[in-house]
């Protein structure tokens, strides 16, 4: 081996040193920010998938109830009973999905 | 019987279970070679940007290194993807040429300062970190030959600044 590539393999070759804990402490501090992340991630999607399927649940309910022949009856005698009916299941809805949500008083953190 | 990759695919394993220990000790293992790699090839002010980076996505994607490259090159070539990236952001800055004054020995920085980002890259793993010039044709995407007589030509660029330098 000439003296040239005697110096290029010694000049290019990796740095002779112990590993660098500060540049592994920061990777491990973004790696676990990373699975924080998308273990929040996860849940989100998990609760989103939980309202779409209460929701799609609660129309299919709406839906049933609507075709039903005492109801369309009620409609057509006291629209006004109908009407309190429809806005405290309104409220009762908007009162479920806005706490779900909230993490409860035993959450972990 | 056990493989030269066997250690690196166990502590892989373990990093895609959730290990985030394991991963470390990956970490601590490549951090070394691929940062020097690095920067030869991109520059110092890059380097540790874009190493942080590829052991990111190295820890993302731990369950798909299947133990048949050597982890450092699997790792390389992650690092290798996300300096495109960054190019794609933002156009890094070549490191400045350095006027070679005779007299004086030279210095490596100063060589690979007046090489192409490929030329840099592809003398550096092969000359200093010993790769083979088809792991480097591939993680460069570059044809073997094109490799081959890329090496060649950083190398002859190289050997001409050393003996001017040297005079």
């Amino acid at each position: 081996m000439s003296d040239f590539d005697q110096f290029l393999r010694e000049s290019l070759g990796p740095e002779q040193r112990d590993p660098d804990r500060r540049f592994v402490a920061r990777v491990q501090a973004q790696v676990r920010l990373d699975a924080q992340l998308s273990a929040r991630k996860r849940a989100i999607g998990r609760r989103l998938l939980r309202d779409l399927v209460g929701i799609a649940a609660i129309a299919a309910g709406f839906v049933v109830l609507a075709e039903s022949p005492a109801v369309t009856e009620l409609a057509t005698h006291s629209p006004e009973i109908l009407v309190a009916g429809l806005l405290v299941s309104f409220g009762f809805v908007v009162a479920l999905f806005s706490n779900s949500g909230r993490p409860g008083p035993f959450a972990a953190d | 019987m056990t493989g030269p990759n066997d250690e690196d695919l166990a502590l892989s394993r373990r990093s895609a279970g959730g290990d985030s220990a394991a991963f470390a000790m990956l970490v601590e293992k490549h951090e070394r070679p691929l940062r020097s790699f690095l920067a030869r090839s991109v520059g110092a002010q890059h380097a540790d940007d874009i190493a942080q980076e590829a052991f990111l996505r190295a820890w993302r994607a731990a369950g798909q290194y299947d133990g048949r490259a050597r982890y450092s090159t699997w790792l390389t070539r992650i690092a290798w993807r996300c300096r495109i990236d960054l190019l794609r952001k933002e156009r890094p800055a070549e490191p400045p040429e350095q006027a070679v004054e005779g007299g004086n020995s030279i210095e490596v920085e100063d060589m690979l300062a007046r090489l192409s980002e490929s030329e840099r890259a592809a003398l550096v793993l092969c000359e200093g970190h010993g790769w083979t010039h088809g792991e480097a044709a591939e993680l460069l995407s570059l044809p073997l030959g094109t490799l081959k007589s890329t090496v060649a030509r950083a190398k002859s660029k190289c050997r001409e600044m050393w003996s001017r330098g040297d005079e």
